[in-house]
């Protein structure tokens, strides 16, 4: 357990800045209320009470109603669901497929890296949310197709990245003696590279959460993501525009959420890149 | 600089017939029977034959692959299953649209961004800073509808000075023009000039730490001079990268700005494609949206090359 030691500097790091300490505490509220939506919630998320279309806040609904009289804080509570598990699952399938194509790619060198570079740069130079929009016109939406697809198109980041770490620890010393050992080509890989480029992985993967739950916030407002009955933040906002007069905080309060939690995992992000990068510790 | 801009231009190419292909595979990527997936269940038979054969299903995927690429360089992506016209003629209309917001938010938003950039950078720690760098990391989190619904409550619905949707060109009504585009405008913009403000900030922050703006401080020029002949000259070479990127992004925003201002542009048409099923429009719209990165990117690249003679050798 040689790296215990630099794990608990680095988480020493983090929460040494009140910045980090604030964000990962939303973030945990977040996170709590996703996993306790059902305890949480006043209201079945779905339930429609068709005696109350469209009422602003009031005691029994806090956040009002929406057009089906349904309880906008409850949706708003159940919505967290698909958010946090639709950006935690694209970005740990972007991370498994990008990075393992990022190694493969900077370990062999040569022709096998000049096919996946150019691929990467040609689903780069497509805008992400475009590339996601056109994929869900051939597979669909839904929780499980989202993440995949969103997913697929921001894995191109990881394998730039990843392709970079092992040009540069391909040079040392050690993958050579491990090479000369008679070691195989995929154990150096997993063994030795994959090890010593963990920590711009993490880094990579808390950043890319937040842009994640956005793209997916904006697909389901579009009407491309998540859609009805379920509830999720980005098709809540789309509903609530029809009737932004009668009661804006349906269509308003679900954009605050996505902010708010965005906002949280990328100043998360941001800590623990300062927290694991030596050249940025100790500085704003 | 002839050779690297040979080089750059050929990988273009390379990737943009790469994108071809995927923008052709998209239609062999449907699950089950594209027709049925494009026009439903209920096709009459003729009609189900005609796209049929119009899709050229009955050829191997290469040949099909070529007919098509054939016909999108002489301009025919073929017939738009919802508008049963041209798709050429379909997006022809509407791409001057949402290339008159895209540029016009890039041209508002890049020397804004640049000037808060360089605000928060000399001023660092100072409350300007502060200010500056809260709003710009607030506001590259908002998510863009979410923006563009605000404002059209806030200044159509509830003040009611501006018309809260619709587009007409300048040439034809200017006042009515400019009210109806300052909204959409101001909310993708807005995006472009946090990110900017947050790249300028850093790179000018790296830049200022330099020996040589030392040197030309203690040669006695003035601070002003430092700052902007010295420091923001170099400073914005890494800004230049990320140009390519920010059209790239006002373009993907210009979907949702213009979906919620109900505005005729291609990112409408794109969102209406999908919901649809409109293949062809929709892999139309994937491919000028690639084609105008990909030559902007080059383009930056370029500028890049010009004003950072070191990325010429590499």
């Amino acid at each position: 357990m040689k790296n215990n030691g630099r794990w608990k500097k680095t988480i020493k790091t983090l929460f040494a800045r009140k910045v980090a300490i604030f964000s990962s505490l939303v973030v945990v509220l977040f996170i709590a209320m996703a996993v306790f939506a059902p305890l949480i919630a006043p209201y079945d998320p779905n339930f429609a009470d068709f005696a109350a279309f469209l009422q602003g806040p009031s005691k029994a609904h806090l956040l009002g109603t929406d057009n089906f009289g349904r309880d906008v804080l409850s949706r708003i509570i159940y919505g967290t669901r698909v958010s946090l598990i639709i950006g935690v699952l694209a970005v740990m399938i972007a991370c498994v497929i990008g990075t393992f194509f990022g190694m493969v790619a900077g370990y062999f060198g040569g022709i096998v890296d000049d096919v996946i570079t150019r691929i990467m740069e040609a689903i780069r130079a497509i805008p992400q949310i475009i590339l996601a929009m056109a994929l869900t016109a051939v597979f669909g939406s839904g929780i499980r197709n989202l993440a995949i697809i969103l997913g697929i198109s921001s894995m191109a980041g990881y394998v730039r990245m990843m392709r970079g770490q092992v040009l540069t620890i391909k040079q040392a010393d050690y993958i050579m003696a491990g090479k000369l050992q008679g070691n195989k080509d995929f154990r150096l890989m997993f063994k030795h590279i994959l090890p010593n480029s963990i920590s711009p992985i993490i880094v990579m993967m808390t950043q890319q959460v937040g842009s994640t739950i956005l793209a997916e916030a904006g697909l389901s407002f579009l009407g491309l993501g998540i859609s009805a009955p379920t509830a999720s933040w980005g098709s809540m906002v789309s509903e609530g525009r029809l009737f932004l007069l009668q009661n804006p905080v349906f269509a308003l309060v679900p954009g605050v959420c996505v902010a708010v939690l965005v906002i949280s995992l990328n100043m998360f992000g941001d800590g623990v890149r300062d927290a694991l990068d030596p050249r940025l510790r100790g500085e704003v | 600089m002839k050779t690297y801009v040979l080089k750059r231009t050929g990988q273009m190419l390379l990737i943009i017939f790469l994108i071809s292909i995927f923008t052709f595979m998209l239609v062999s990527l449907i699950p089950g029977d594209p027709v049925y997936a494009m026009l439903g269940e209920e096709v009459s038979q003729e009609e189900y034959d005609r796209v049929y054969h119009e899709l050229k299903l009955d050829q191997p995927i290469i040949m099909r692959y070529f007919s098509w690429l054939t016909g999108a360089v002489r301009g025919d992506l073929g017939q738009s299953t919802q508008f049963h016209k041209p798709t050429l003629e379909v997006l022809s209309e509407r791409i001057p649209i949402t290339l008159f917001f895209s540029l016009s938010a890039f041209v508002i938003s890049i020397p804004l961004g640049i000037l808060f950039g360089v605000i928060s950078a000399v001023y660092r720690g100072k409350p300007a800073d502060t200010v500056v760098t809260l709003l710009a990391n607030i506001t590259a989190c908002l998510p863009q509808f979410w923006i563009a619904l605000l404002v059209m409550y806030i200044f159509a619905m509830k003040l009611g000075w501006l018309p809260s949707y619709g587009f007409t060109w300048f040439s034809e009504d200017m006042a009515m023009g400019i009210k109806q585009a300052i909204m959409p405008l101001f909310c993708l913009a807005m995006g472009g000039v946090a990110t900017t403000t947050r790249q300028t900030r850093s790179s000018m922050l790296e830049v200022i730490r330099q020996d040589y703006v030392r040197t030309a401080r203690s040669k006695g020029l003035s601070r002003k001079k430092v700052i902007f002949l010295h420091a923001l000259k170099n400073a914005l070479i890494p800004v230049i990268t990320i140009l390519g990127m920010r059209l790239g992004s006002m373009l993907a925003g210009s979907m949702f700005v213009e979906s919620v201002f109900n505005i005729p542009g291609m990112g409408s048409l794109f969102v209406k494609a999908i919901q649809s099923r409109d293949i062809p429009v929709v892999q139309a719209c994937v491919l000028v949206t690639a084609l105008v990165s990909c030559i902007i990117n080059l383009l930056t690249d370029i500028l890049y090359a010009v004003v950072d003679p070191r990325v010429r050798y590499e």
